[in-house]
Order: C-alpha cells, then sequence, then structure tokens
C-alpha cells in the first residue's frame, strides 16, 4: 500500500460505521506520508475506542473490535480530496457529495 | 489443490456476510475505488464470486485493469483477510448465480425491499493470493469439519429410523437437531396441496409453537427457499435489517417512495441468523424446515450441506410414513354417551372452511373441513370413532389423490385443539384411526357462502 501512495499517490478511502450500512468515498491524493506523532496516535487510539463502542452497540464484543485494528502499523496519510460519493447501497450509490 | 498460504477452506466464516467487506479496484490510468459488497461467496478452493449490484465504477474498473483487492472479516474474532483477486467472468445464471440470488432475494423479501435489490450479475474471481491482514497470528475458528459430523448424522439418521408414526418422527427430528446439533429454534412446514403456501405443523424451542400457521411461496427466507429448492441461509439479520433501513433513507432522498410493507421473519425474536432448507422427496417440494439462532453466522456456506443432508433425510422418512396407509383393528364401537355441561357453539364458516369455538378461531381449510365433517357425524349419530381412509374417501373434503398430506393436516387439526383446550380433542387410538373427544355437548352452526366458494360447497351427486 505504501509503495503505491509513493507512486502516483491516488488515494481512495471508504468510510462505514458498523452499526449502519451508510457509506462514503473520498478520492484524492496523498499529500504527506509519514510516520505518526503523538498528536495523530491519540486520534487512532479516541477512534479505536469510539469503533468498540459503537461495535458494543450490535452485540460486537470489544476484543473482537480490537483485533480488527491490533498489530497494524500505522502511517500518516493527509489527503486532498477531490471528491466525495455516497456508497450506501441503492439508488444513491455512486452519487457525487 | 489450492496453493494459498491460508486457504479458503479455513476462512469461510468471513464469507457468509456478516461484515461488508471492502473491495478496491483500480482504473487503467491508476486511480483507486473503493467500494462495499455486502456478500464474498465463497465457491472453491481457488475462487471467491461477488455480487454485482450497485457497483457502475467497480465495473468500469474490472473492464480495464482485472485486478482487485478485498478484505474480509471473521466475525466471531475479528481477523481480517486480504485477498488478491484476478477477475474472470460474471455470470448471470448458474449455479452460482442462482444461489447468491436466493439469499438476496430471502434478504431483500424478509425486510420488505423486494425489487430493489436487483442482482445484476456475480462476478467470478481467482484468488491469487490471501493472507492474514494486521500481522500477528490468524485464529480461525471454524466449525468442526464435515467429518466429525459424521457420528452426529449416523445418530440422526438411525432415530429417525426407529420411528413408525409420522407425528413422532417430526418430533423427534426437531429435537434430534437440537440435541446433536444445537438447532435449538425449529419450524417444519408442509406444502400445501395448491402448491402457493407452506403450513407449519411442527416446531420446536419456541414460547408458542405457530402450528397451523401459513407462510407464502416466494417470500421470505422461508417462501424463497420452498421456491428455488435451494437452501438459503442469512448469516446476520441484524445487519440485513440495518442495510434495508440505510436502503429505504437512499430510496427516500432520491425521491422515490419507500416500500410500506415489511414481512414479519416469524418465530424468534432477536434471532440473527436463520436458515431455510426445502425438503423434497419424490423429485417434489413436500415443505421447509426453518431453523433461527440468536447469534449470528450459526448458518452459511459451512454448513449448508449439512442442513441439504439433513433436510433430505427428514423429507425422505416423512414420505414413506405419510404415504403409510396402513390402520390397526377398529375398536369395538364406543357407546355413544352424551356430553353434559353449558353447550359450546361451534361456527363452519363455508367461505374458507374456518372452524370458530365459542367465537374462538380453531383452524381454516382442510383442517377445517375434517374438523366439520367429525362433528356433523357425532351430531347426527353419536359417532366418535373415525379412520384416516374414510377421510380419504369423502369427497367433501377436497383431499387431492395420491399425496394428500392427510397426516399433516390431521396433526394441525390435533394441535390447535390441544392448544386451545376449547372442549373438543381429537386423538390418535391407532395406525390411522381416530377418536373424537368431546367434553360438552356442540351447537353447530353453519354460515353458507354465497361468494366464490359456493361452487365447493354444493352437495355430491352421492347425497
Amino acid at each position: 500500500m505504501r509503495a503505491n501512495l509513493e507512486g502516483n499517490g491516488a488515494v481512495a478511502l471508504g468510510f462505514c460505521p458498523p452499526t449502519i450500512a451508510k457509506a462514503v468515498q473520498l478520492k484524492g491524493i496523498a499529500v504527506v506520508l509519514g510516520e505518526p506523532g503523538p498528536d495523530a496516535v491519540e486520534w487512532v487510539e479516541q477512534h479505536v475506542s469510539a469503533f468498540r463502542a459503537e461495535c458494543g452497540r450490535i452485540g460486537v464484543p470489544p476484543d473482537v473490535a480490537d483485533r480488527m485494528s491490533e498489530n497494524s502499523t500505522w502511517v500518516r496519510i493527509s489527503v486532498a480530496i477531490d471528491e466525495g460519493f455516497d456508497q450506501t447501497p441503492g439508488p444513491t450509490a455512486g452519487r457525487r457529495l | 489443490m489450492s496453493e494459498l498460504s491460508v486457504p479458503l477452506e479455513s476462512i469461510k466464516p468471513c464469507l457468509q456476510g456478516v461484515i461488508p467487506s471492502w473491495v478496491t479496484t483500480c482504473s487503467a490510468d491508476g486511480v483507486p475505488n473503493a467500494s462495499i459488497v455486502s456478500i464474498v461467496h465463497f465457491v472453491d478452493s481457488e475462487r471467491v464470486a461477488l455480487t454485482r449490484q450497485f457497483m457502475n465504477k467497480t465495473r468500469m474498473n474490472l473492464d480495464e485493469n482485472p485486478q482487485a483487492q478485498v478484505v474480509v472479516v471473521n466475525p466471531s474474532n475479528g481477523d481480517q483477510f486480504v485477498l488478491d483477486l484476478h477477475y474472470l467472468r460474471t455470470e448471470s445464471d448458474g449455479p452460482i448465480f442462482d444461489a447468491v440470488e436466493a439469499n438476496l432475494d430471502a434478504i431483500a423479501s424478509m425486510t420488505g425491499m423486494t425489487g430493489v435489490f436487483r442482482l445484476r450479475g456475480v462476478d467470478i474471481h481467482g484468488v491469487l493470493a490471501c493472507e492474514h491482514f494486521g500481522g500477528g497470528t490468524s485464529e480461525v475458528r471454524d466449525r468442526p469439519a464435515e467429518r466429525d459430523m459424521l457420528p452426529l448424522l449416523d445418530e440422526f439418521i438411525r432415530r429417525l429410523s426407529v420411528c413408525t408414526e409420522y407425528d413422532d418422527a417430526i418430533r423427534v427430528g426437531l429435537e434430534a437437531l437440537d440435541d446433536l446439533f444445537g438447532f435449538g429454534y425449529s419450524v417444519l412446514l408442509n406444502a400445501d396441496e395448491r402448491g402457493d403456501r407452506l403450513f407449519a405443523v411442527a416446531s420446536n424451542g419456541y414460547a408458542s409453537s405457530g402450528v397451523g400457521a401459513e407462510v407464502e411461496i416466494g417470500y421470505g427466507p422461508i417462501g424463497i427457499a420452498a421456491q428455488r429448492q435451494r437452501v438459503v441461509c442469512i448469516s446476520s439479520v441484524r445487519r440485513s435489517r440495518s442495510m434495508n433501513a440505510a436502503i429505504q433513507d437512499s430510496i427516500r432522498r432520491s425521491g422515490g417512495e419507500p416500500s410500506a410493507v415489511e414481512i414479519e421473519l416469524p418465530g424468534l425474536e432477536g434471532a440473527d441468523s436463520v436458515a431455510a432448507v426445502p425438503l423434497l422427496a419424490h423429485a417434489e417440494l413436500t415443505g421447509v424446515l426453518y431453523l433461527e439462532s440468536e447469534r449470528a453466522a450459526d448458518f452459511g456456506p459451512g454448513n449448508e450441506r449439512l442442513l441439504r443432508i439433513l433436510g433430505g433425510h427428514l423429507a425422505g422418512t416423512l414420505a414413506v410414513l405419510q404415504a403409510d396407509r396402513r390402520e390397526s383393528a377398529p375398536p369395538a364401537p364406543a357407546p355413544a354417551t352424551t356430553a353434559g355441561g353449558e353447550p359450546l357453539t361451534v361456527t363452519y364458516y363455508q367461505a374458507d372452511d374456518s372452524v370458530f369455538v365459542d367465537g374462538v378461531y380453531v383452524v381454516k381449510g382442510v383442517p377445517g373441513r375434517i374438523l366439520w365433517k367429525l362433528l356433523r357425524e357425532h351430531d347426527a349419530d353419536g359417532r366418535v370413532s373415525f379412520t384416516n381412509r374414510e377421510l380419504r374417501l369423502d369427497e367433501r373434503l377436497g383431499l387431492p389423490p395420491g399425496n394428500d398430506n392427510l397426516e399433516a393436516r390431521l396433526l394441525v387439526l390435533r394441535k390447535r385443539l390441544a392448544l386451545l383446550e376449547c372442549g373438543i380433542g381429537l386423538e390418535r387410538v391407532g395406525r390411522g384411526l381416530l377418536e373424537l373427544q368431546l367434553g360438552v355437548p356442540c351447537i353447530l352452526n353453519e354460515v353458507q357462502t354465497e361468494g366464490l366458494m359456493r361452487a365447493a360447497h354444493a352437495p355430491s351427486d352421492a347425497e
């Protein structure tokens, strides 16, 4: 993944909360690529904690939710967003945001 | 044999659609696209299939560049696996398409979304690599291997083989599904003679039996399994319902009218995975075995074959017992007795053959006609003993020749009467022998119809 980013920088990011089937995709170019600083690590920890809580709402145990990010290698990427799309299944799928 | 470092067979729990999967493609000029798919379907040790529903950009990218990548998640432990894919072809018919379509149609029907899920095809991909994602050690914990099921299947078949009565075989079969395989909530439904619906004959594990409930063929997991004659598994009902809510919202935002009808899933409140297994005998649909679990992913590709085998044996056993027309020697006629006490008012409506006792609905259709016949004959001469044979020969009951479902109909009738404790009972007193049991006298009231059903109630020439 890192090699691809360093190649042409093109990024597609998908987001979908565990509790609902709504989804969005953002596309852009990675403009910064590097190791995460302390602030970024704190964001990650907050996000993992919020993800764990959200998973708990649909009965996913905390250890299962945590395992999805366990042993991950974190990379800091700043992306210049060019466009966004609704990815929710249904007639609006693919609609530009 | 697959040479993947992680065999696809070992990650089947990831391929049940409990947690959606992100699939990534790339255009010819290097622009990636991430899209979410509901099911990555296991085809064999080297191939998977992805549903082609709403993903135009994915399709365009695959036409330009057949490489793709998908991440799948094991819902039981959160392990993730990344699959490098090579797009091979799209199938819009055939067994893989039919299997995926049946499952999607069942989900759509169950959530009131029929017509919204339009499966255009299934994209068949070769799997070039399968790796555990995110480092660490993979902890795939699959169900017991199929070979471990052989002793349990052996016991299931043995228990069924010693049953000599239709009713017993159903009870023993449903209890064995619980004892041996942990399928604690089950409903057995029989196909109606008209071929457009199924009716519940027995259940196991529920607070209320649901006997006599009807399901239309073609709707919901049960109706789709019957219509397509395929096992239908929904691994995560909860997620299917959240998908429904999101799609309904999407329809509203696009200016459409969301579906107003949501077909209720019968049975267990809070069921999170369900399976509907068609019962086939003599190349015909005879019924459906419906299973529910409160846990996600209890039913899916990992046990579809087991479910087919269980359904096949159950269907075969029931077909043999249903066809058994032997009767015990008739008992000496019971002396006519007159029950005392406050009389019951029994009302029979010709329009749909429904019977009410003191205003409480008992049963309708063929069981309703049977009950009315028994009560009328008893009213005429005090008779309480009847035989299956005379029911089969009574043309007014409208039983079809051949597979007449009489045993199933009688079972529904007897269970409904027992459940209601309405003062009328019907017991089996021998093979093919029935006894009507009345605790109090009955006042019979027949409501004739002037409608379309009138012809069905015209007196026969024999009368």
